[in-house]
């Protein structure tokens, strides 16, 4: 969720909630409005209807009170001769009764009852048959003649018509003035009834509200539909209750749903008006409707408007602050920020454009360093293959030559031995600084000579590669010649005196030159020829230059083939320890053994000793292989350690290169003390030549490993110019008879007798001999002959894998003969 | 022509207000019936006069008063020339009072229970139920001795008629029809009741209940005061078919604008006088009695028991039963008279008038209102209360 989703979620509700709350408080407010209307409205038209039936109610009463009141009729009830009403009054009696129905034709039957409930007189405007006339039995009748009022209305279903209607009586009780005495009890003379039809409630009804949304309905006392402005059918129950309630109640009628209202008109009729659910919620619900589209537009509105706001107060210079952290970050340039207000966001604006120059500035720094040597401050290798990249896509365009010039010092890793890392810093500054000004140079003429190229050349590069590697990158040559001139200045200037640590030197420089196209079409052929030719003007006896050629001897190549296969073999662990053991000539005991590094290239097979061990001498990764071999030899030992095994001394071979390190004692003391080794497990076993060579940090290294408690061999022995007397000079304990002097014992007598007198010279000077070499049993007896202690020998045991030499290690014992093998295997 | 303009007697009351000029010159025997419609508000406009008059006859003291003579008829029931010369001579004055119909006159007399009049005219049939109510007062013979010229068959045609009742005129019921629109003529009573579809709506029905029940019941074969259910019922059936041909249930008017002058009616129940009458305005106008024969009717001068001066009351019916003025009465009304001695001395034209004197077998076939029970009266009562609108 992004900020601008976040504010809009928080801000929102504080828009929608007051607008909807308002929405509805509205919604509610009319409906309620709507709701008083309707109930008013109807409780207008129920009491309209009543007030309307009580009037006609009235009307009906008032008719029988002025019946009753005539003479006539009076006459007639207090008549007790049946024949005498018939034949003299009742004709004008019904004339009276008729006259008045025909001017209210609604009072369709008007009617004299005797006391008895007989029907003496009936006046009906229409052919009306007459159900019965006796009425006493019935209970209308039974209800008037016992009611406490002489006048009676009674809404009832009339029996001759079937039909629902009012029927109005009046009670007469009457003295006879010519018999009765006046203060005699009135007696009863009869009734005088008037049924009149309801029909005009259903003219009512429909002049009230014609339409189906507004009806009146007239229902007896179980809600049965009496009359109605419509047909259909009403489902009304309780109407009692809703008329005593006097609420609004819901009931269908004809199928749809009605808002109701009722009203007891008279005893026996209710009187409801209705108005359709639908119709009249159909306002409220469009009103409902409207207002939610109010209340939507509202938000939208107010969202646009916040949103509008929120993006041009805050989230636009959010955005370009946060482009341009983009810009920062891509390539550390700070970009115009184009923020100019006098808020938070302004400064924001101008802490972020503080803070992204300075941060440009350190990134400008941090690049420097990234792609230059910080000591020389020359471009470094990555910044150089970047270069030599632009360059030969340039050159390819333009079809011009680049030179590629591979320099180091002559003989640098002896003036930083003798002299010291501070001076050979020194000395490497000094060399850069004149490479420098001998580069700018041929630079500057270079481009005069260019001046009219559309294109500006790259400039002339100069960077270090490594410790004492140098790279010139010389661009927009003609030809290839055209390096000899600068290379020719390079070697002048170099050569020229210089102080270190207060003596002045002479150094010199080697170049190797590689071109492009001619002698490469990438970065890396064009270095690697470059360094070919560099070996080819070492070869030539350094300060000189190469041109790399591509005759150059295949030694030189396959030297460097497989220096790199080297360098990876020790990384990828392509390289195997083998143990050649070593054997006590007495006891046929296993002494020791010589480990012996092999190289199990997985694409060239095993790699002969003879093969790589010169080339990592060369090169200086002897040391790492030296390292590799002590690690190798120590994991081992506790290997077998972790089998039960007892482990011999092991005899590991160690270059004058390493012995020259003057750390090279500590190394190897704080590697056995690592894999928790003792000394007396280890040898060191050094040529002749190594031990002259290392001079007196050599010997002082060697002093350190007796003190240390290792053993020390001088391997290939007799060989070297070194006399024995000279070795008693040397901290060693043990000399290797070079395998030549062995081979030749019986062919060559010289030899056998250097043999011999070695053994004897080393017994005499306290040193252990050892023969190595052994191939037959001649020699091998020989040795037993002369009392050489310990043989290493193809006869004994070719050096054989560790797994195999475990077997040498549990048996304890190598067959020096067939007697002492099985002896040793007895014991 | 005997065709006359009768004014309203001096001290007279119109019962009805209604001032059609064939009302103001209606002179019948029994029966003044309004052209329907109003008649019954006039009553009933009319009642409060009524009880004033009533009211300031009763406290009139006589001293203060001339003799007065009240009298409850017919109104144009009598040669006015006669009164005048009753008056003229007895030195009473005669104030009328009229009634419309039988059934006002029952009205008027009930409401006041037989008060307030000396003398009332009675339709024969009527006489029984007054005397049952106490309101006629026996005659006495000594004190009109011109009783003697009555024929007594009229004196007892109807129950008590003898000792309460002095006949008056008699007559019969009848159609009076254009004989120029409607040639066919009138055989039979159901040529009224059923009549041809000519008549529709040409009809004019007398108002009097019993007589038209009675009239269908000899259309239909049955005695006019048959009281067989089903006769009855058949008579009403009969009465309410008859209806579309009916333009009126009222009384003709006896003028030249009546209906049956001008042709909007070809046929109406009348009584013989005003057929005549009639005749006098429209010679096509002629009279028949139906072959079933018809209402013999009668009426009677009766003095009420509560007269004020019954003595004046039986001088007067004495003065009319004077063979002459009975005579001059006849004449002048066209009605037969009861008095024998009257009648010899009527001309001959007179008595030989068909329409006057029916024949004997006219005579054998009719008969008068008899007594029927009160049911069957409430029954014709009701129904013709629905019919009569």
């Amino acid at each position: 969720m992004n900020l601008q989703t976040k504010i809009l979620a928080l801000l929102s509700p504080f828009v929608v909630v007051p607008l909807m709350a308002l929405g509805t408080l509205v919604y509610f407010q009319l409906k309620a409005g709507a709701e008083r209307e309707l109930e008013r409205e109807l409780a207008d038209s129920v009491s309209q209807a009543v007030q309307q039936f009580n009037a006609r109610l009235g009307v009906a009463e008032a008719n029988l009170r002025r019946f009753v009141s005539l003479d006539l009729i009076e006459r007639y009830l207090l008549n007790e001769s049946e024949v005498d009403r018939y034949e003299l009054l009742q004709p004008s009696v019904l004339k009276i009764f008729a006259g008045h129905q025909q001017a209210t034709p609604d009072d369709f039957e008007i009617r004299v009852l005797l006391p008895d409930g007989y029907e003496d007189t009936r006046s009906v405007l229409r052919d009306l048959p007459n159900q019965t006339e006796e009425e006493g039995e019935t209970a209308w009748f039974e209800r008037i003649a016992h009611a406490d009022q002489d006048i009676q209305s009674q809404i009832l279903r009339h029996p001759d018509t079937n039909q629902i209607a009012l029927v109005t009586s009046f009670r007469v009780k009457l003295n006879d003035r010519r018999v009765d005495p006046v203060s005699a009890p009135a007696k009863l003379r009869g009734y005088v009834v008037i049924s009149s039809r309801l029909d005009y409630l259903r003219t009512l009804s429909t002049a009230t509200g014609s339409s189906a949304e507004r009806l009146i309905l007239f229902t007896d006392a179980t809600g049965n539909k009496l009359f109605s402005s419509n047909g259909g059918e009403a489902d009304i129950t309780d109407i009692k209750t809703h008329a005593r309630e006097q609420s609004l109640f819901v009931a269908a009628h004809a199928g749809s749903e009605y808002v109701m209202r009722a009203s007891e008109v008279h005893h026996g009729l209710f009187v409801v008006a209705a108005r359709d659910a639908n119709a009249l919620l159909y306002p409220i619900k469009r009103l409902g409707t409207n207002i939610v589209i109010i209340t939507l537009v509202a938000v939208l509105m107010t969202s646009a408007v916040l949103l509008f706001a929120l993006r041009s107060l805050l989230l636009s210079p959010l955005e370009k602050l946060r482009n341009a952290t983009q810009t920062i970050g891509d390539d550390g340039s700070l970009p115009p920020i184009e923020i100019n207000r006098q808020d938070e966001i302004g400064d924001l604006a101008k802490s972020f454009i503080d803070m992204g120059q300075r941060l440009a500035e350190s990134h400008a720094h941090v690049r420097h360093i990234a792609y230059h040597d910080s000591l020389t401050g020359l471009p470094n290798r990555r910044q150089f293959a970047d270069s030599l990249t632009r360059t030969l896509h340039q050159a390819r365009r333009e079809q011009s030559v680049v030179g590629v010039l591979f320099l180091d010092i002559d003989d640098f890793k002896r003036i930083n031995d003798s002299l010291g890392h501070d001076a050979g810093d020194v000395l490497l500054k000094e060399f850069s600084a004149r490479l420098t000004t001998v580069v700018r140079g041929a630079d500057l003429v270079a481009r005069a000579n260019n001046e009219i190229a559309v294109m500006r050349p790259p400039p002339n590069t100069i960077a270090r590669i490594g410790g004492d590697e140098f790279i010139i990158l010389l661009t927009n040559l003609r030809q290839t010649a055209d390096c000899t001139p600068i290379a020719t200045r390079l070697l002048k200037a170099i050569t020229e005196p210089l102080t270190l640590s207060g003596e002045v030197c002479q150094i010199s420089t080697s170049i190797g030159i590689a071109t492009f196209p001619k002698d490469g079409d990438d970065t890396s052929t064009l270095l690697k020829n470059a360094d070919i030719a560099l070996y080819q003007a070492k070869g030539r006896g350094k300060n000189a230059y190469a041109f790399f050629d591509k005759a150059m001897n295949d030694a030189a190549r396959e030297q460097l083939e497989i220096e790199t296969g080297l360098r990876k073999a020790i990384l990828d662990d392509e390289l195997v320890l083998h143990y050649q053991a070593k054997v006590d000539t007495h006891t046929g005991a296993l002494a020791g053994a010589e480990a012996l590094v092999r190289w199990l290239s997985p694409s060239e097979g095993m790699v002969p000793p003879g093969t790589f061990i010169p080339v990592a001498e060369e090169s200086g990764l002897i040391d790492d292989i030296g390292q590799w071999v002590l690690r190798e030899t120590c994991l081992q030992i506790n290997r077998w350690r972790a089998k039960g095994l007892v482990p011999v001394p092991i005899a590991i071979n160690v270059s004058n290169r390493q012995l020259r390190r003057s750390s090279f004692a500590a190394d190897i003391e704080q590697t056995l003390t690592e894999f928790n080794v003792g000394p007396e497990l280890v040898e060191i076993e050094l040529t002749e030549t190594s031990v002259m060579d290392a001079g007196a940090q050599g010997i002082e290294t060697l002093k350190a490993f007796r003190a240390y408690g290792l053993g020390i061999s001088l391997d290939d022995f007799g060989t070297g110019h070194s006399s024995l007397a000279s070795l008693k000079q040397l901290p060693i304990d043990t000399v290797k008879i070079d395998r030549e002097f062995v081979q030749d014992i019986g062919d060559d007598d010289d030899n056998t007798a250097m043999v011999a007198t070695i053994v004897a010279m080393s017994k005499t000077l306290n040193l252990k001999a050892v023969a190595e070499g052994v191939e037959t049993e001649g020699q091998l007896d020989f040795l037993k002959a002369c009392g050489c202690p310990v043989v290493q020998g193809y006869l004994l045991s070719r050096p054989v894998p560790a797994a195999q030499f475990e077997q040498l290690l549990r048996n304890r014992a190598i067959h020096t003969s067939p007697l002492s093998i099985t002896s040793a295997a007895d014991s | 022509m005997k065709h006359r303009t009768i004014n309203t007697p001096e001290g007279g009351i119109q019962l009805d207000d209604f001032d059609s000029p064939g009302r103001s010159q209606f002179r019948g025997p029994c029966h003044r019936l309004g052209n329907s419609i109003g008649t019954y508000a006039g009553i009933l406009r009319a009642l409060p006069l009524i009880a004033v008059l009533i009211v300031s006859l009763a406290l009139v003291p006589p001293a203060f008063a001339q003799e007065e003579l009240v009298v409850l008829t017919w109104s144009e029931y009598l040669d006015p020339d006669l009164a005048e010369e009753f008056e003229k001579k007895s030195g009473i004055k005669i104030r009328f009072t009229y009634f419309e119909t039988d059934d006002d006159r029952n009205r008027i007399l009930a409401e006041h229970d037989g008060t307030g009049f000396d003398v009332v005219l009675v339709n024969g049939s009527n006489i029984a139920p007054y005397v049952r109510r106490g309101w006629l007062k026996t005659l006495d013979e000594a004190s009109i001795p011109n009783l003697r010229h009555i024929e007594p068959r009229w004196r007892d045609a109807f129950p008590h008629a003898r000792e309460f009742g002095v006949p008056y005129f008699w007559g019969t019921l009848g159609i009076a029809y254009r004989k120029d629109l409607f040639p066919d003529g009138f055989k039979s009573w159901n040529d009224l009741f059923e009549p041809a579809e000519a008549l529709r709506g040409r009809i004019v029905m007398i108002k009097t209940n019993r007589e038209v029940f009675g009239m269908a019941l000899k259309g239909l074969g049955h005695s006019m005061n048959s009281q067989d259910h089903d006769a009855l019922r058949a008579v009403e059936k009969l009465i309410e078919g008859q209806l579309p041909f009916v333009r009126a249930y009222s009384y003709v008017a006896l003028n030249e604008e009546s209906a049956l002058v001008t042709g909007d009616a070809w046929a109406a129940m009348v009584y013989n006088g005003d057929a005549i009458a009639l005749n006098e305005i429209d010679e096509n106008i002629a009279y028949v009695i139906p072959t079933e024969g018809t209402n013999l009717w009668s009426d009677y001068l009766a003095i009420l028991n509560s007269a004020m001066n019954p003595t004046g009351a039986a001088r007067f019916i004495d003065f009319l039963n004077r063979p002459t003025v009975a005579a001059r009465n006849a004449e002048y009304m066209y009605f037969a008279t009861p008095n024998r001695a009257a009648e010899a001395q009527l001309p001959r034209d007179f008595l030989d008038n068909p329409d006057i004197y029916p024949g004997k077998d006219e005579m054998a076939r009719s008969e008068a209102l008899g007594t029927v029970s009160p049911r069957t009266l409430k029954r014709i009562n009701t129904f013709m209360n629905r019919i009569v609108q």
